[in-house]
């Protein structure tokens, strides 16, 4: 299977689109930068999200135990899956018992985690995203580069056509007015037609039993308001205890989002309506594992906000794609290792380690210090590549032998000055390929030293 | 069952008890002219038409019938919750359309110009989704700065549906373009009164 | 004072006059300068790849050659942020805790301890100041675009003091380089891509002087510049508050 490195060259290779695609998330990334100036005490909220997070993960069974309860005293009917296998079995059985066979499901990457859309289509069960990111994808049979903005990627040439062949929209017509109003006459039978409608979840609410759907579309509300049967799956991580802490996520999610004060709707959830069912559905998936790891566990406190990646220097120039994995960017490299050290073990290093993506993590995940850690665990589960760790382990031996490296360092500068371009830079020579090696001057700092200091 | 392991792995693998920070170091005061004034702002942003009729005299009822017939002179179908003409809960979303939703939500948000309304208000949770236009009405005694306020003064439990709107329903999912009228509305306009 | 010089492995063998610089402006300062010549490296290079285990040898021979000095200064504040952070994997001996205390990067010591106000320096250019990740968000020695806190500048504070500079403005005051160590080169594509973005910037906004505080991201884009054939000049902090000609 492909690596990031190997994706990413291949995204760059069309460098124009390369530039468009930097620049559509900088300008995100510009976006919430100019929201998050406007609040003087914008750092305190990061802080003070934080926190409640720390508390959420250190009392989670507790929580958990108490959401479960308040939500069953309301009449919703509270699912355990400990795995994606069990995720989607449940909710296979739930549209099962209710002869559902046309679902509309709003955002949730939690379902793209345990692949459900694939396993209900596998039952001859129709499945539409309804967010129009989503339902692009997934007209293109694609997953989405991005958790928040699912077809940042895709220009609106791209869109036209897809529409043009799926809907039968005009030829040649890339207006996204024109576009997005198909697209709403086409979802909206949908939405009337569903026998169920599935959900993620971006806030759970230990005091109330309760669920919090942030959307700037409204198509959560449309689904759950039409359908007979409302599915949501939450992770066990996504609790906060009360009410009041919503007054310092909801100030934070969307501003580190999308630059937006708010999403346009937020909705809160506590009972069915008159008439039809509310399940939802706790998933577990590798997150209780990780909850034991202490230098990972932090990376737990995510609330999907797909900062990381707007601000990230590398997922902006190679696309989300490049990381083969459910959530990429900067989150999904410390937290899909975790699901499989193996497949994941070259995400943690497509980074510079630059630090970015702590500074706009709104609950202060030290992202990069994770980054840092799991190459530690990688090299030490025998993962590293040889091509890295043979070079490397020489270099250490040089290091630690002072005559030996300045031999070395010497045989150095007088090949690079010596001999013929053609024998340093060539198929051997990576960072030759697009860079001149540095000049090798005469004589080293220590040389100069020695002739003009040691008296 | 597995809900019992889960909980048996999260027991052995939680940290120790870390405590809740505390909230109110998040207090706002701002006057009741720069309140009004960021609401407004802020909701025009978003892309909303803001009416400010704070200091007119004219009655609310008198002042809808005309603003409506002006404003929405095509509408023919209404969700009016202030002066339902019908049961609203006959109201068919899905074989008619639906023009224009009406309501006084009794709690706004200034920073984010969010506007609360709970199935009291709604009665159809999807009404004011299926609707094509929504229009608001929201006391300016009842604007509170931040969330915070917002979520102090709310129960959100009180009710089984509750939402903050903030504008009409928008989408930029099309390389970044800003698209106003995805599912949801494709119009809000806010009353101030 | 005595102050112990620190010289990185790549200075000490491509770069020797930003050592040289280094140490020259510590002796202005009137600083007794010691130059153990048994140093090699602070060992980030292999920590950064994962093998920071096969390090602890380098950390600790690192650690024994500066103990009776005062401070130990490093023009590169990728190798101070790797021993103040990093060196916490070995024993915490006297040597080892003294070297995380003490050492700082060179503009971090003109600032905080030394506290010039005043440098010997003219540089009559248009200077564009590359604010490397480990000396801002590491060092802290700026505030990063994306914090919303007040941090001053000790880059601009020094670079302020000389004679005849002017500091160009940025797109993107604080976008990574790309070079990151072996990233570099394993990410070849992605690093070279971030270079000459970089460049674009200082070009597009008519730079003649990049600069910056690590000559690793400085030798990254030096070699892309010179593979461009771009008249850019790239010059070490150290050279320019040390008087050097360009």
């Amino acid at each position: 299977m492909s690596t990031h490195s190997e994706k990413a060259a291949v995204f760059i290779k069309d460098e124009a689109r390369t530039d468009w695609h930097d620049g559509a998330l900088w300008k995100v990334r510009q976006k919430r930068d100019d929201s998050a100036s406007q609040l003087p005490e914008w750092e305190l909220l990061r802080e003070t999200a934080s926190q409640i997070k720390d508390n959420v993960l250190s009392n989670l069974d507790n929580y958990l135990v108490q959401f479960e309860a308040e939500a069953k005293k309301n009449g919703v009917i509270v699912h355990w899956a400990e795995d994606a296998v069990a995720h989607n079995r449940i909710i296979g059985e739930i549209l099962k018992k209710h002869n559902a066979r046309k679902i509309v499901k709003s955002k949730s990457m939690l379902t793209e985690e345990c692949k459900l859309n694939d396993f209900l289509e596998s039952k001859n069960i129709e499945i539409i995203d309804t967010d129009l990111g989503e339902r692009i994808i997934q007209m293109r049979k694609e997953a989405p580069s991005h958790i928040v903005l699912p077809a940042i990627h895709i220009k609106k040439e791209e869109v036209g056509e897809l529409f043009h062949k799926e809907l039968g929209t005009e030829k040649g017509n890339s207006d996204p007015t024109y576009l997005t109003k198909a697209a709403r006459t086409h979802l909206r039978d949908k939405f009337f037609e569903a026998d169920a409608a599935i959900t993620g979840v971006n806030f759970g609410i230990a005091e109330t039993g309760g669920v919090v759907i942030c959307t700037n579309e409204g198509n959560a509300d449309m689904g759950c308001h039409s359908a007979p049967v409302q599915i949501h799956c939450m992770g066990i991580e996504k609790l906060l205890p009360k009410a009041e802490h919503l007054g310092v996520f909801t100030r934070l999610l969307a501003r580190s989002a999308t630059g937006q004060p708010s999403t346009i709707y937020t909705s809160h959830y506590h009972r069915a309506r008159q008439g039809s069912e509310m399940h939802i559905v706790i998933v577990d998936n590798g997150r209780s594992e990780l909850l034991g790891k202490e230098d990972f566990r932090n990376s737990l406190k995510c609330i999907r906000c797909g900062a990381c990646m707007n601000t990230c220097p590398i997922y902006r120039r190679s696309g989300g794609h490049s990381y083969h994995s459910t959530i990429p960017g900067p989150i999904g490299a410390i937290l899909s290792p975790n699901l499989n050290l193996t497949e994941y073990s070259d995400l943690p290093f497509a980074s510079t380690l630059c630090g970015s993506c702590s500074d706009v993590c709104p609950v202060k995940i030290n992202i990069h210090d994770q980054l840092y850690k799991w190459r530690q665990e990688i090299y030490k589960n025998n993962e590293l590549p040889k091509s890295k760790s043979i070079p490397l382990k020489i270099t250490a031996k040089v290091l630690e032998n002072p005559s030996t490296y300045n031999i070395v360092g010497k045989i150095a500068r007088s090949s690079i000055r010596s001999l013929p371009r053609f024998m340093i830079y060539n198929g051997l020579n990576a960072w030759g390929k697009q860079r001149e090696l540095p000049e090798a001057p005469n004589e080293s700092f220590k040389e100069w030293y020695k002739m003009n200091r040691d008296v | 069952m597995c809900k019992s392991a889960i909980l048996e792995i999260i027991r052995e693998n939680k940290p120790e008890l870390i405590p809740l920070p505390d909230l109110s170091v998040f207090h706002h005061n701002i006057s009741e002219t720069d309140l009004i004034a960021d609401f407004i702002r802020i909701s025009t942003e978003s892309m909303s038409n803001v009416v400010n009729i704070i200091n007119s005299e004219i009655q609310l009822d008198t002042y809808l019938k005309e603003f409506i017939a002006k404003n929405y002179p095509t509408a023919t179908i209404f969700y009016d919750t202030l002066n339902p003409k019908e049961n609203l809960d006959r109201i068919d979303f899905q074989s008619k359309t639906v023009d224009l939703f009406i309501a006084e939500s009794k709690l706004g948000v200034s920073e984010n110009g969010c506007l609360w309304l709970d199935e009291r208000i709604l009665k159809q949770r999807i009404s004011a989704f299926a609707c094509q236009h929504t229009l608001l009405i929201i006391d300016h005694k009842n604007i509170v700065p931040t969330m915070h306020q917002a979520y102090q003064k709310l129960k959100i439990e009180e009710t089984g549906y509750g939402v903050f709107i903030s504008g009409p329903s928008k989408t930029a999912d099309i390389e970044q373009s800003l698209v106003i009228g995805a599912q949801g509305a494709i119009s809000n306009t806010i009353i101030l009164i | 004072m005595k102050v112990g010089l620190f010289i990185p492995c790549y200075i000490d063998q491509f770069f020797p006059e930003v050592g040289i610089a280094t140490l020259q402006l510590l002796e202005k300062q009137n600083c007794e300068v010691f130059f153990p010549e048994q140093q090699t490296c602070c060992g980030q290079p292999l920590a950064n790849t994962g093998m920071e285990q096969d390090g602890k040898k380098i950390y600790n021979q690192l650690a024994q050659l500066f103990p009776k000095c005062d401070y130990v200064v490093v023009p590169s504040p990728s190798c101070v942020h790797h021993i103040r952070e990093h060196y916490d994997i070995v024993e915490q001996t006297d040597e080892i805790l003294h070297l995380r205390k003490n050492t700082y990067d060179i503009v971090e010591f003109l600032v905080d301890i030394l506290k010039v106000e005043h440098l010997d320096a003219r540089f009559p250019h248009r200077v564009g100041l590359h604010q490397s990740c480990h000396g801002l968000r590491g060092l802290q020695l700026a505030k990063p675009s994306e914090l919303m806190k007040n941090i001053p500048s000790k880059w601009n504070k020094v670079l302020e003091m000389v004679e005849g500079i002017e500091l160009a403005e940025l797109n993107r005051p604080d976008e990574c380089c790309g070079f990151g160590g072996t990233f570099a080169v394993a990410e070849e594509a992605i690093s070279v891509k971030m270079g000459k973005d970089r460049l674009a910037d200082h070009v597009a906004n008519k730079v003649e002087v990049l600069t910056s505080g690590d000559m690793s991201c400085l030798m990254h884009l030096q070699g892309i510049a010179r593979r461009q054939k771009s008249g850019l000049k790239i010059m070490h902090i150290a050279n320019i508050l040390n008087g050097d000609k360009l």
